[in-house]
């Protein structure tokens, strides 16, 4: 959960490695292996307990860290991941039902380099925390990959589902509006007033997450 | 990839069609069904729940979509809240799709499903569970919709409020899915209001729907939260249908809308009941409860039925401002003064010319 340097955790992959058709001793609970398709990129998960989920398994076990986990019931959408396409608590999915869909976590648009959205959401909101931003950018994303002129009401509902307890909605507001003018203008126009530096610390706090495919 | 392959254990299924996925749920009663996880995993995060096998049913096509029939409309049970969000269903079932929006965020809407919204909750005899969200469960038992039911021994259709015990439990057999959702048409304005634990799309405290037929003259209404689940409140409907002029679709006395919330308000005793299928994330006084229901059926009614006259006074009022900016305009031009405010120019906006 640290902002910088956040070292993926520890890959469970060892851990009960003993026997793959179920349960790992001691315990009793029904563990499965499997595989990923996150950010375009295949991950193997081995031995994972059947109730984990999505949000567990990306962050824990993959190190995909830039998701957060905030309550676990679905209701402050820090986890927001797209899951072909569609904005999706990942705290809500079990990870094995998540099998055969393309998942996307923030470290795809923001790592090394921030998108729009990461640009613009650490211009306007990088004054807060920034917990809740990874969810956000991703829904602010899949809103503007259907909808590149959102109204102001369309952004309001999108955000509805994310709390951020530092900054009021208009910074949100605002950022998406600025996210989908540089869209629209292009990718290098929309780059070019915001430091790199800013996003990557305050606009998505990615931490390492991104590398962790190759460690995994 | 094949799902099947994907998943090499029995732990976690993943039927492709219902009978497969009867066949799973036969092999592994005691496997927890998952179609959108919403449910699931809010019991599961919060360490309510230790499933021992996934049969997870969201591949199942033929559980997902929407069939227009001309007599009725049947849902899928693993139609997601989204999908309800349609423009499709907002034509047809405008307090369904409401009710779709007003439930959770973006995030969980996407993967939430009808049946998943509709099954919640405790089980038969069971224990309170924690989330007895069952928003569309009101606009369902308003509509009068038939709750379809597959086991391997064939088919069951009830009508949906009878697939709940006194106690608020699900009453579905053991081994059995529920397929699907079957709404009677009923051409006519509908409404849905909710009050939540908070402003905005959140869990219900109180749910109101209400269904005009304007064939059948008829209408019916429901309300949530006052019971263990969601109660048709026939007395007031009946009541109302003597109230409105039919052959406008619109109410002509303006005291209707108060009578008709009070009248929802006062029979809220329901005989047999228990209180809410379990608890609410709020603790919220009766008295705020009652209230809440009162505001709700006067607004839902509003909205649905209004008022006789009420889109000729809007009509009246657009050709007064009409008038109005037109004159000032001819004035400000006669006595030649510019024609623009001193504030910052707005695309769209044309303040000299007429236009």
């Amino acid at each position: 959960m640290s902002a910088e340097g956040g070292q993926p955790a520890q890959p469970a992959d060892g851990a009960s490695g003993s026997d793959s058709a179920g349960s790992p001793e001691g315990f009793g609970w029904p563990a499965v292996s499997y595989e990923l398709a996150v950010n375009g990129s295949p991950q193997r998960v081995a031995d994972a307990w059947i109730g984990e989920s999505l949000l567990f398994v990306l962050r824990e076990r993959l190190g995909f860290t830039a998701v957060k986990d905030g309550c676990g019931e679905g209701e402050c959408g820090a986890c927001t991941v797209l899951m072909d396409g569609q904005p999706t608590a990942a705290c809500l999915v079990p990870a094995a039902a998540a099998v055969d869909r393309a998942i996307e976590t923030p470290e795809v648009h923001a790592v090394p380099r921030p998108d729009e959205v990461a640009a613009a959401l650490a211009a306007h909101a990088g004054a807060g925390c920034g917990f809740c931003l990874p969810g956000i950018g991703m829904q602010l994303r899949a809103l503007l990959a259907r909808n590149l002129k959102p109204s102001p009401a369309a952004v309001r509902e999108v955000l509805s589902g994310h709390r951020c307890r530092c900054l009021p909605p208009e910074r949100f507001a605002a950022a998406a509006d600025d996210a989908a003018q540089a869209l629209a203008r292009g990718h290098e126009q929309g780059l070019a007033h915001v430091p790199a530096q800013a996003g990557a610390r305050t606009g998505e706090q990615a931490g390492t997450g991104a590398g962790a495919g190759a460690r995994t | 990839m094949a799902p099947g392959i994907a998943v090499a254990d029995r732990a976690v299924a993943f039927p492709g069609s219902v009978h497969e996925a009867l066949d799973a749920i036969a092999a592994r009663p005691d496997a927890t069904v998952v179609a959108g996880g919403t449910e699931v995993m809010a019991l599961v995060n919060a360490g309510a729940l230790y499933p021992t096998g996934l049969v997870v049913i969201d591949r199942v096509d033929e559980l997902r979509g929407i069939w227009f029939a001309e007599q009725e409309i049947v849902l899928g049970a693993a139609t997601t809240c989204a999908d309800l969000m349609h423009s499709d269903v907002r034509g047809v079932l405008p307090a369904l799709a409401q009710a779709a929006r007003s439930l959770g965020s973006p995030g969980v809407r996407s993967r939430a499903t009808l049946g998943g919204n509709l099954l919640s909750g405790k089980r038969s005899g069971g224990v309170t569970a924690p989330t007895p969200g069952r928003d569309l469960l009101t606009v369902l038992v308003a509509l009068r919709a038939v709750a379809v039911c597959r086991s391997t021994d064939g088919w069951r259709q009830i009508p949906v409020n009878e697939l709940y015990a006194r106690d608020g439990g699900v009453e579905l057999l053991p081994g059995e899915l529920l397929t699907a959702l079957r709404v009677p048409m009923s051409g006519g304005p509908q409404g849905f209001m909710k009050v939540g634990t908070r402003g905005g799309s959140a869990r219900p405290v109180v749910t109101f729907a209400l269904a005009a037929d304007l064939a059948a003259r008829t209408i019916s209404c429901s309300i949530g939260g006052f019971s263990p689940a969601a109660v048709r409140v026939d007395h007031a409907g009946q009541w109302l249908a003597g109230h409105v002029d039919w052959d406008t679709g619109a109410i002509p006395e303006p005291t209707t809308y108060p009578r008709f919330a009070r009248l929802i308000a006062e029979g809220l005793v329901v005989p047999g009941s228990a209180g809410p299928a379990g608890w609410t994330t709020a603790a919220v006084a009766e008295e705020y409860r009652e209230q809440a229901a009162e505001i709700c059926a006067r607004r839902a009614l509003v909205r649905a039925l209004p008022p006789a006259g009420w889109l000729e006074q809007v009509r009246e009022y657009q050709q007064r401002a009409e008038f109005l900016r037109h004159r000032a305009r001819v004035d400000r031009a006669e006595r030649g003064l510019p024609a623009e405010p001193p504030v910052p120019h707005q695309a769209g906006e044309q303040w000299g010319e007429p236009r």
